[in-house]
C-alpha cells in the first residue's frame, strides 16, 4: 500500500459507523429472494422450453435428467386415459420428504358462535434445527414461536408484555408439536385418503392442480366435518396452497387454516432457529413437563377440571385451550383479579399441562391406536364412566375414568365400561 | 451498536467455510436455494455495509441491499463464474451499478450533502500522523464530491478492503487503471479535506 493508501485508510480506521445489521430486514430479505428465486426458476422451467432444449445435453448428469422428464412424460400421457393422477400426485409426497427447509404463511380463522379470531403466521421450519413462528393478531406481532429439538424446548418471546416463556418437552413431545405445525403431515394425510381431483387452475400466475378430500379423518378426530383443498405446482410437483376447513360442536365452531406463500428449500440456516430474546425481556415462567405422557395427560386433565369444573370438550389444542382460557378469566373475575394481568406461573403451567395432553392424544389418533375421548360427555363427578381409552396391545386398552382413575382391561370388559349409561 | 472500522475486516465475510466449499456453493446455488441461501448469508452484511458507506442513509440502504439481492435471485441462473471470486466480482458489480444508478436518478446530490454535512465536525487539522478527528460525515462529504465511478473505487478499496484485481473486475477496467483513477481520487479528498497525506502525495 502506498503512503497516502496507507494515510487514508488510518483515517477510514479511526471513523466509527452505525453500519452492522438491524432489525428483522435480513431475515425479511433472505425469504423474499429465495422465494423470487424459486418463482423464477419455475418460470424458466415453463415458458423456456427451448433454452432447456439447447443446454439439456450438455452433461451426462442432464442426459439422466432427460430421461427422467420423458419418464415422467410419458406417466403423465398414460394417466390422462385413467383420469387417476395418482403417480404424479405420489410425487408431491416423495419431493416434500426430501426437503430440509422451508417457510410460508399461516392464516388461520376460528369462528366460534358470532365470534371471529385471525391468527397470520409466518412460519420457518428445518427438518435439523427446529421451527420459528412469528404470529400476528390484527398486523401487530404477539409472539415469536421457537421450537427447538436440540434443547427439547419451546420458547415464546411475548413483545407486548417484554417477558418470555421457555417450556421443556420430551423428544415424543416436540416431535407432536412438529408434527401438528407441519404443512408436509397434512399433505401426506391427503394423499392417504380418497380424494376428487378439482383440474387446473392458475395461483398468483402459476399453473397448479388440485384435489380435494371430504373426510372427518382429516382432522385427527377433532372435526365432525372436515374438507380439506391442496394446490400443487405443475412445474415443480410441490404444494402452493392448503386449505382446511373444519367444523365442531354441531358446526357451532368453525376452523379454517390456510398455508400459502411457500418458499421449499428455503436454505434456512442455524441462527434463524435461535430464539432472540431482548435484554430488557424477563423470564415469564420455565415450565418442565414430564417425559411420562400418560402422567401429563392425567396431569393436564385435572388441572383443567380445576379451573372449568368439567374436562376440555374436545383433546384439540385450539378447542382445550379456549375453554381454558374462559376457565382461567372466570376465576381471575371471582379473585378480582383483572382479567389482563400477566399470566402467573401455575397459569402458564396448567395451559402447557393441558397443550401436551392434547399432543398426546394427537399422536395415540396418528398411531391408529384405536383412541377415543368423551369430554364432551363425561364430568369429573362419573368417577366409573370411561374419558378415554386407546389401544396399549392386541389384546388390551388403557383406560381412564372420570375420577382419572387408570386401569388396562379387555375387549369385552372395555364394552362393558363404555356400555354404562353416562348419567347415572 | 457502533462498529470501528478496524474491525470491519474481520467481519468481512464472518463464516467458516473453505474457498472449495465457496466454489462449490457458487456452482450449485444457481439451482439450489439452500446454496443461495448460504452465499446470502456470507454477503448479506458486506452488501449492507457497502450500501450504507455508499448512501449514508440506512433505510435507503436496506432498500438498495434488497434490490440487489433480488436481482441475484432473478439473474444466478444465467450467471457464467464458478468460482467465489467470480460471484463476489459480479454482486459488487451488481451492488455497485444500482446504488450509481440511484445516486444518479433519486438522490440529489446537493440533499446527499446536506445530509452529510449536517454533522460536519472540525477537519483543519494539518497532518493525519497528528490523529486527525475527521468524523464520517466529513468523510463522506469529501467521497461524494468524486464521481461515482471514482466513489465506487474508493469505497471498494478502503472500505470493503478489495484488491486492484477484483476492484477492475467490477468496474470493468485494467488494474493499472484503477490505481492511476485511485491515485487522482486521493489527491481530490486530500484536498477536500484539506489534510496532507504522508507518502507520494
Amino acid at each position: 500500500m502506498h503512503g497516502h493508501d496507507h494515510d487514508f485508510d488510518k483515517i477510514i480506521k479511526r471513523l466509527t459507523i452505525d453500519d452492522s445489521p438491524q432489525g428483522d430486514h435480513k431475515d425479511k430479505l433472505r425469504w423474499e429472494m429465495l422465494r423470487t428465486f424459486n418463482a423464477s426458476k419455475e418460470g424458466t422451467r415453463s415458458d423456456g422450453s427451448a433454452r432447456i432444449g439447447r443446454t439439456i445435453m450438455q452433461s451426462r448428469i442432464m442426459k439422466y435428467a432427460v430421461a427422467a422428464v420423458i419418464a415422467i412424460a410419458a406417466i403423465w400421457a398414460f394417466n390422462a386415459f385413467d383420469s387417476t393422477g395418482s403417480v404424479t400426485w405420489a410425487e408431491v409426497v416423495s419431493h416434500l420428504e426430501k426437503i430440509e427447509t422451508f417457510s410460508f404463511q399461516h392464516h388461520l380463522t376460528i369462528t366460534d358462535a358470532d365470534k371471529e379470531v385471525k391468527i397470520e403466521s409466518t412460519v420457518y421450519a428445518s427438518t435439523e434445527h427446529g421451527w420459528r413462528l412469528e404470529q400476528d393478531v390484527a398486523g401487530k406481532l404477539q409472539v415469536s414461536k421457537y421450537i427447538s429439538p436440540a434443547e427439547k424446548a419451546v420458547i415464546e418471546v411475548i413483545p407486548k408484555m417484554k417477558k418470555y416463556t421457555r417450556g421443556h418437552l420430551s423428544d415424543a413431545q416436540i416431535e407432536e408439536f412438529q408434527r401438528l405445525s407441519d404443512p408436509r403431515e397434512m399433505v401426506k394425510k391427503f394423499m392417504s385418503l380418497k380424494y376428487r381431483e378439482l383440474g387446473p387452475e392458475t395461483i398468483n400466475g402459476m399453473a397448479v392442480e388440485g384435489i380435494e378430500i371430504n373426510d372427518p379423518k382429516l382432522g385427527a378426530g377433532t372435526f365432525e366435518e372436515c374438507q380439506g383443498r391442496l394446490w400443487v405446482s405443475v412445474a415443480t410437483n410441490l404444494p402452493v396452497r392448503v386449505e382446511f376447513d373444519g367444523y365442531a360442536s354441531n358446526r357451532e365452531t368453525r376452523t379454517q387454516v390456510v398455508a400459502d406463500a411457500f418458499t421449499w428449500k428455503a436454505g434456512l440456516a442455524a441462527h434463524q432457529f435461535e430464539a432472540k430474546i431482548p435484554e430488557d425481556y424477563s423470564l415469564l415462567a420455565d415450565v418442565s413437563i414430564s417425559d411420562n405422557d400418560e402422567e401429563v395427560l392425567v396431569k393436564g386433565l385435572r388441572d383443567f377440571s380445576e379451573v372449568t369444573g368439567a374436562y376440555p370438550s374436545q383433546l384439540a389444542i385450539m378447542t382445550a385451550s379456549k375453554e381454558v382460557r374462559a376457565g382461567l378469566i372466570a376465576q381471575r373475575e371471582a379473585q378480582g383479579v383483572p382479567r389482563d394481568a400477566p399470566p402467573t406461573r401455575a397459569e402458564i403451567e396448567k395451559g402447557v399441562t393441558i397443550q401436551a395432553s392434547c399432543l398426546f392424544y394427537a399422536r395415540l389418533v396418528k398411531e391408529e391406536l384405536d383412541a377415543a375421548y368423551y369430554g364432551d360427555k363425561v364430568t369429573p363427578q362419573d368417577s366409573k364412566k370411561v374419558l378415554m381409552r386407546w389401544k396399549i396391545s392386541d389384546e388390551q386398552y388403557r383406560v381412564i375414568l372420570g375420577d382419572l382413575s387408570m386401569r388396562d382391561v379387555n375387549h369385552e370388559e372395555l364394552v362393558q365400561l363404555e356400555g354404562q349409561p353416562l348419567e347415572q | 451498536m457502533r462498529v470501528y472500522w478496524g474491525a470491519m475486516v474481520d467481519a468481512m465475510v464472518n463464516n467458516k467455510l473453505t474457498e472449495t466449499d465457496q466454489d462449490d456453493l457458487v456452482k450449485r446455488a444457481k439451482q439450489d436455494a439452500d446454496a443461495l441461501g448460504a452465499l446470502y448469508e456470507c454477503y448479506y452484511e458486506r452488501i449492507l455495509r457497502f450500501c450504507i458507506h455508499r448512501l449514508f442513509n440506512r433505510s435507503t440502504a436496506e432498500d438498495a441491499t434488497s434490490t440487489i439481492f433480488l436481482n441475484v435471485a432473478r439473474k444466478i441462473g444465467d450467471f457464467q463464474g464458478e468460482r467465489e471470486e467470480d460471484f463476489r466480482s459480479w454482486l459488487f458489480t451488481i451492488a455497485s451499478n444500482h446504488v450509481n444508478g440511484h445516486i444518479r436518478k433519486h438522490l440529489r446530490r446537493r440533499t446527499l450533502l446536506a445530509e452529510a454535512g449536517a454533522s460536519r465536525a472540525a477537519m483543519d487539522a494539518p497532518d493525519v500522523s497528528d490523529a486527525v478527528e475527521l468524523d464520517w460525515p466529513a468523510v463522506y462529504q469529501a467521497i461524494m464530491k468524486l464521481n461515482p465511478q471514482e466513489q465506487t473505487i474508493v469505497t471498494l478499496r478502503f472500505l470493503e478492503q478489495l484488491s486492484f484485481a477484483e476492484i477492475a473486475g467490477i468496474v470493468g477496467k485494467q488494474e493499472s487503471s484503477v490505481r492511476v483513477v485511485l491515485h487522482r481520487s486521493l489527491k481530490k479528498l486530500q484536498s477536500h479535506l484539506k489534510v496532507s497525506f504522508s507518502g507520494e502525495l
